[in-house]
């Protein structure tokens, strides 16, 4: 009576997922509220700067302009941070024998990826309930675009789940390599509109691509010079292959914590 | 059922790399069940987690043709955050079961009252090893592995625990790894020998219990 391992994997990423929904919602409730206050506040919080600033956005409406490069930024972020304490904070669980490290990053991407889409249709709900709504111009490319940034996300968070069983110190390092990452992906900017030198820099870093990228689908009229799509898909589809090599490679210093 | 082919496997102690397996292969039969008898450090536990797919081998191949337990009284899984009911579902989903029914077994068998419902963080170790050898039971496995435990709590339940899982073995295949020859006699007709990262099949369980036996007075001389 042997079941075949692509439905027991499907069962244990099912087990799985349905645990990390209650383990990271049900436990304070806060985390499905923060996941919604915590794009609200930074786009809140950018308008009211621009408003006293004075200042105007390159494209669309101040609030629409400013979820455009928060939520491909958070969706990679948070997919790669929530991806990377998959396996510390599921240790137990791995030693089930039917469930695998993958199956830990699968269900914990899945419930991220969801989280994230559900967030992003009550933004533009409410911006339109308050007047000020505007929906993309091609969802087609939006949705292109996140799923490339998901993509980059998983595969960056799996790399850092295992390289931080492997150093500890790790996820530390990582945190403050990337924290000025907010200010280069051209979050409350326009690439395009810098000096060519800072262009050209900036334009190395995946992040202003996948956000140019999400907004050239959001808005009828912008284009991007510095967009390069397969500049994303290629960090996206190395960073998942050597995420999954790494955990090949590494799986039983994984689990033998 | 399971099958182990040039197998290799090593753990490291504090006095280096302890060799468990060293190019093992061998086949357990369903329906056959076997004791393995070895002495402390021979890596009995080791073996077992490889038999179970809690451990992968260095070199070669373990398969599995059946539903595998994980080790009977294993708590190990259990996160302590969250409650016993949530930790039962969560394995009894797992494994693909009937999640009402899993969980209904393990309240009724453990005997754990409200606790049930408590973050297992609070429990008493006694406590979780009754939940964990319910659930153990709880789910319809071909084979049952054991490592030495074969009842827990006080006596009346292990009284409990060898009922049920006599009842249980009626079914399935078992296979068990200890240094005590006077367990094994009750569930296994077969023994073999672990030692020095081989397995010898030596048949009946009196012939690998005399063997093993002498060994001991060996080493102990």
């Amino acid at each position: 009576m042997t079941e075949s391992p692509v439905l027991v994997q499907a069962r244990v990423v099912w087990a799985l997922t349905l645990r990390e929904t209650q383990s990271r919602f049900g436990d304070t409730r806060l985390g499905y509220v923060w996941a919604l206050i915590e794009p609200v506040a930074h786009v809140t919080i950018l308008s009211i700067l621009y408003k006293l600033l004075q200042r105007n956005v390159p494209v669309g409406t101040l609030e629409t302009f400013f979820i455009t490069g928060i939520m491909p930024f958070f969706l990679f972020n948070h997919t790669a941070s929530r991806l990377s304490r998959s396996l510390s904070a599921n240790l137990m669980l791995l030693r089930l024998p039917p469930v695998t490290a993958i199956d830990v990053m699968i269900a914990r991407g899945i419930l991220q990826g969801l989280t994230w889409i559900v967030v992003f249709l009550i933004l533009l709900t409410g911006l339109t309930l308050m007047g000020r709504g505007l929906w993309p111009a091609h969802p087609e490319i939006c949705a292109l675009a996140a799923l490339t940034t998901f993509f980059l996300g998983c595969g960056v968070g799996m790399i850092n789940a295992v390289l931080s069983a492997l150093f500890k110190s790790w996820d530390r390092i990582y945190t403050a390599l990337t924290r000025p990452l907010y200010l280069l992906s051209g979050i409350f900017y326009i690439v395009d509109h810098l000096p060519e030198q800072a262009r050209r820099v900036l334009a190395w870093n995946p992040m202003v691509h996948a956000i140019e990228w999400f907004r050239t689908g959001f808005f009828r009229n912008f284009t991007s010079l510095t967009l390069d799509p397969q500049y994303l898909i290629t960090w996206a589809v190395a960073s998942v292959f050597l995420g999954l090599c790494m955990e090949r490679v590494f799986r039983s210093r994984i689990t033998a914590r | 059922m399971i099958t182990l082919e040039s197998v290799r496997k090593s753990y490291r102690t504090r006095n280096g790399a302890r060799r468990v397996l060293d190019d093992v292969s061998f086949e357990f039969e369903s329906g056959r069940n076997i004791a393995l008898l070895g002495g402390n450090g021979s890596g009995k536990s080791t073996l077992l987690r490889m038999i179970a797919g809690m451990e992968d081998p260095d070199a070669g191949k373990v398969t599995r043709r059946a539903r595998i337990s994980f080790p009977i009284g294993f708590s190990g899984s259990f996160h302590p955050q969250i409650s016993g009911r949530d930790n039962v579902r969560f394995v009894a989903r797992v494994y693909g079961c009937d999640v009402n029914a899993v969980i209904r077994f393990v309240r009724d068998f453990s005997e754990i009252g409200r606790h049930f419902d408590q973050p297992m963080v609070s429990y008493a170790n006694s406590m979780r090893a009754r939940v964990a050898y319910a659930l153990c039971m709880a789910i319809d496995f071909d084979c049952y592995l054991v490592d030495e435990v074969t009842a827990v709590g006080d006596s009346n339940f292990k009284r409990k625990c060898l009922e049920v899982f006599a009842e249980r073995r009626k079914k399935a295949t078992v296979i068990m790894v200890s240094s005590a020859t006077t367990t094994v006699k009750k569930f296994c007709e077969d023994g073999a020998l672990l030692q020095q990262g081989r397995i010898h099949d030596l048949g009946s369980l009196s012939n690998a219990i005399a063997a093993y036996e002498a060994k001991q007075g060996e080493s102990i001389v």
